[in-house]
Parts: C-alpha cells; sequence; structure tokens
C-alpha cells in the first residue's frame, strides 16, 4: 500500500470514514459562516427583501463607540481570566501534589467541580454573590474588612471584577487538572538530576517545568481564549442581556445579540460577529508569541 | 447552591443564614410538580441533547480523526487547517447565521437542531488525529496486511483508545450541557428547552422569582455531570497524562 497517495484515489473505506465529519462541518459550520459574511453585507430590513449594502455595516462599526466599548471590554475580560485563572492553576497544581498522597484525587476532582456548573446556573448562583448590598462577596469579605459595601453588578467599576471573578471561578478548576496531569507526567530524571545540581526551586520551576509543561500551557491559553470571546451566557444572565451599567459588561456577543435581537438588525449583527475574528486572531498570537518571547532567554 | 434549595427567598437573600432553618424538601416539590415548569421534560431535554452530541461528536471525530492520524496524503494539512479554523470559530460566534440557517432547514424548535451543530468539533479532530498517532504503527499495519477493511482496522484499535473516546466523550457532553446561545435561540418551546435555559428563563420571569426551586432544579441539574465526571474520572486522568506525555 502506497504511503503517499492522492486525496482523490483514497479508496472507498477511507472515504467513508473521515467524511461524515467534514460533511457535518460543511453543513453545520462552514454554511452558517458563508451565510453570515453574507448576511453582514445586507441591509438591516426585517421585512421583505434585505439589499446588498457592501462593508456599510463595517464602515459603521469603525465609528460606533459602543463596539469599540465592547472590543475593550472583551479584550480585558480575555487577559484578566487568562492571567488569574492560568497562575492560580499553577499554583493549585503545585499545592496539590504537595498534599497528601491520599488527598490529591479528591481535590482535583472539588476543583473541577465548580467548572461542572452551567454558566447559566452559575451566574445566578452568582447573582447572589455579588448582590448589592446582601451579597456574599460584601458580607464575608469586603465588610469584615472595613470597607464600604460594593454595589458589584450595578457600580461601573465593578462589573468587569465581577465577570472576571465568575469565569475564573468556572475555568480555574479546570485548568488545574490539566495542569496537574502535566506536571505529573514530566520525566523524574531531568528534575532529580537538576535537584542534584543544586538548581534552587525557582530555577527548576522557571527553567525546567515551565518549558516541559509549555504546550499544555498554550492549549490552556488558547481554550480559554476562545471561550472568552466566544463568552455569552454569564453575562447575559447577570446583565439580562444588556451591558450592565454604563455599558461597563459589554461583550462582543452580546452586542451581536442586541444589535440582531434587540435591534431588529441582523446584518449589523452579523457584521459585529464576524469582525470578533480579527480580534481573536490578534490576542491568539499576542498570547502565544509573548510567552515564547519571554522564554527565549531561559531555554537551557 | 444545594443548602439553598431548603431555604426560602428570604432566607437565600440573607446571606447571614449558612444552614435552612428548617429542613424541607418542600421545594423539591414545587419543582416537579410543574407550578413553575415541566422540570422533568426539561431535564430530559437536556440530557437527550447532551448524549447525542457528546456520542456523535465523538464517533465523528475519531473516525475523521483515525484517518488523518494514521494516514499521509496530500490535502492532509488542509483537513487539519480546517479542524484548526473550527476551534477557532466556535459555533457561538455564528450562532446568528446559523440560526437563520437551521429554520432555513426546518428545525426551528427542534432539538436536533441544537445536537446536529452540536456534533461538529475541530478540538475533536485535532484531538484524536494526534490520540491516533500514538497507536502503534505495527498494528495498524498489521491488520491492514491481514487484508482486514479499513472499518475492521478502525473498530480493532479503538480498545486502545478507549480512554479518550471517554474523555472527549465526557468533556463534549459537559459543554454540551452549557450550551447557552444556540439552545437559546433555537429552542423556542417550553416543551423543547434545556436545562439551563428553563432556569435562566425563570429567574427572568418575574421579579419574585422563586429562588429556591431554582436553587433546586440547578442542584439537581449537577448531579448528572458530577455522577458522569465521578464515572469518567479515573479513565479522564490516564487519557490526559498519556496525551501530554506525548
Amino acid at each position: 500500500m502506497p504511503r503517499y497517495s492522492g486525496f482523490f484515489r483514497i479508496n472507498l473505506g477511507r472515504l467513508f470514514l473521515a467524511a461524515p465529519f467534514f460533511l457535518f462541518l460543511l453543513v453545520f459550520w462552514a454554511t452558517p459562516l458563508g451565510e453570515g459574511l453574507l448576511l453582514s453585507l445586507e441591509s438591516d430590513t426585517l421585512w421583505g427583501e434585505p439589499s446588498f449594502v457592501g462593508f456599510k455595516h463595517y464602515k459603521e462599526l469603525l465609528q460606533d463607540s459602543r463596539y469599540w466599548h465592547s472590543v475593550a471590554n472583551t479584550s480585558v475580560f480575555a487577559l484578566c481570566t487568562i492571567t488569574f485563572s492560568i497562575g492560580l492553576a499553577l499554583l493549585f497544581a503545585h499545592g496539590i501534589r504537595l498534599s497528601l498522597k491520599g488527598l490529591q484525587g479528591p481535590l482535583a476532582f472539588a476543583l473541577v467541580v465548580p467548572g461542572l456548573c452551567p454558566p447559566t446556573v452559575l451566574a445566578l448562583l452568582f447573582l447572589l454573590v455579588f448582590h448589592g448590598k446582601e451579597g456574599l462577596l460584601n458580607r464575608w469579605l469586603i465588610e469584615p474588612l472595613g470597607f464600604g459595601t460594593v454595589n458589584w453588578l450595578s457600580d461601573p467599576n465593578f462589573i468587569m471584577p465581577a465577570i472576571v471573578i465568575q469565569a475564573v471561578w468556572r475555568w480555574t478548576g479546570f485548568m488545574t487538572f490539566f495542569l496537574l496531569c502535566a506536571l505529573n507526567a514530566r520525566p523524574r530524571d531531568v528534575l532529580d538530576a537538576a535537584a542534584i545540581d543544586g538548581v534552587n526551586i525557582w530555577q527548576r520551576f522557571y527553567k525546567i517545568t515551565l518549558p516541559l509543561i509549555s504546550p499544555t500551557i498554550t492549549f490552556c491559553l488558547i481554550y480559554l481564549l476562545v471561550d472568552c470571546f466566544a463568552q455569552f451566557a454569564g453575562s447575559y444572565v447577570l446583565f439580562g442581556g444588556s451591558g450592565g451599567a454604563n455599558d461597563s459588561g459589554l461583550l462582543l456577543v452580546t452586542y451581536a445579540y442586541q444589535k440582531a435581537f434587540v435591534g431588529g438588525g441582523f446584518g449589523s449583527g452579523a457584521a459585529v460577529s464576524l469582525s470578533i475574528l480579527p480580534w481573536l486572531a490578534g490576542m491568539l498570537i499576542l498570547v502565544t508569541l509573548v510567552p515564547r518571547y519571554l522564554w527565549k532567554g531561559a531555554r537551557m | 447552591m444545594a443548602l439553598g434549595s431548603f431555604k426560602s427567598n428570604i432566607e437565600i437573600f440573607n446571606t447571614r443564614v449558612f444552614w435552612p432553618n428548617e429542613w424541607t424538601g418542600h421545594y423539591f416539590g414545587i419543582l416537579f410538580s410543574g407550578e413553575y415548569l415541566n422540570f422533568e421534560r426539561t431535564l430530559f431535554n437536556s440530557i437527550g441533547i447532551s448524549i447525542s452530541q457528546g456520542i456523535g461528536a465523538t464517533v465523528l471525530a475519531a473516525m475523521a480523526g483515525y484517518i488523518i492520524g494514521t494516514y499521509q496524503f496530500r490535502g492532509r494539512m488542509t483537513l487539519v487547517t480546517l479542524g484548526c479554523m473550527v476551534v477557532l470559530i466556535p459555533a457561538q460566534m455564528v450562532a446568528l447565521p446559523l440560526f437563520v440557517w437551521v429554520n432555513a432547514l426546518g428545525l426551528f424548535d427542534n432539538p436536533l437542531g441544537v445536537a446536529l451543530p452540536g456534533m461538529v468539533s475541530g478540538l475533536g479532530l485535532l484531538f484524536f488525529a494526534r490520540v491516533f498517532r500514538l497507536v502503534p504503527k505495527e498494528l495498524i499495519e498489521v491488520a491492514r496486511m491481514e487484508g482486514a477493511s479499513e472499518w475492521r482496522t478502525f473498530l480493532s484499535v479503538f480498545p486502545l483508545v478507549r480512554p479518550f473516546l471517554i474523555a472527549f466523550g465526557f468533556a463534549h457532553f459537559v459543554l454540551a450541557w452549557h450550551a447557552h446561545v444556540i439552545p437559546m435561540l433555537i429552542l423556542h418551546s417550553e416543551e423543547a428547552r434545556t436545562l439551563p435555559i428553563s432556569l435562566a428563563a425563570l429567574y427572568g420571569s418575574s421579579l419574585n422569582s422563586p429562588q429556591a426551586v431554582l436553587m433546586a432544579g440547578s442542584t439537581i441539574g449537577m448531579i448528572p455531570l458530577i455522577t458522569l465526571f465521578a464515572m469518567a474520572y479515573p479513565q479522564l486522568k490516564s487519557a490526559l497524562q498519556e496525551f501530554v506525555a506525548s
């Protein structure tokens, strides 16, 4: 059997195995994407035939201050969520490895449970946590520390921290689980050799562990980033589909939803949805290239 | 949250109360009585949609991933790139046109309208392409040499990748259970709604929303997920560790 064969000379068996996936992809992913592109080039007519308007919606978006606001919000949201949840996950993963053998399984298990909670339900729970006067966060953390109560969901300054806390709460457990597996899979001999040679803990972490687990971290980064940019449920429930006070919690997907279903403009809504892509790609390059640049000097 | 399902509205909002005053199953009764929502129906919808998505996505991605992972052919990189694109453009981003398109297909308000689009997983394709590369080449070669059909060969390596199948199936099940935008747009009637949508709608329905019933619903909604997670946990761990080590 030739190892290299042309795509169209594939025998039927192979085609049969590979085709269903790509068929689904074509019907339920590529078609809507293409349709979205077309939709974004059409006028916002609710009834009757929409007319072709070219890049009008995109041009309007460029001058739309709410749009830029939502871009900035989404970027801040994504960066904060990624930084905190991966940072915490690294800490937790190390903590779990230091704990008793018998405790490691249950601890990892318990950490993942918040991530199993649907974001919608989580947002409902967080309504209690963030509640203006009586919320858990105010009662148990802010007031005992001697600060005045924070109205998390209506004070524009605290809306972004609120949704970041929610996302971090949700994802940290999963990321810990991934990183724990990566840490457990490190080759022991390298670490032992470094320890014997008198490399201190910090150097071992920075120069050996991090490069070893960097593929997993990259995976976590990409996963979180895509999820943050597609985030909808959390802020939808917290703010009932609006952007919150002063639009401080307006994310790109929420804005697209508003444009299409509240404003009645499917064309401009689709334009907002599709305009997420370049931002996402940009952020992706940023979060994958910056660590590489940082660690260029650290490689042994 | 589990505690909350035993409290009254007043107690829930008074966060100084940690344990409910009276342990009462009252709110679970209300939940199942169908006063606020048809709970059995929504739970059943959620389970049905999520399981079919989990299994469907795993099977489709495993089959395609097997071909991509074990063969070299022209156009292979194109397919892999396509997989990456699907990862980068998740369904939520194309939710709007997807909604229009599903309507055009006549699947509006139909569980299939949510389940079928949910079976496309770019991450799954990339994951399984890599997983099947971990399977010893000799094994596949032997099977092919013996004249086993492609389908037979695929089935014969299935037991080897079982933990990976379970791990991915579970992860996809959870994502499907969590989905919000697409079910919200496509499933309109109350009979077709999934659990997160119903609970969110119940919350938004009135100012005096029945918090305890919400909590009870959320608690019960977690049970399938936690049970499945407990069952899949060992497989999940071994699969991840093996995957990361490779």
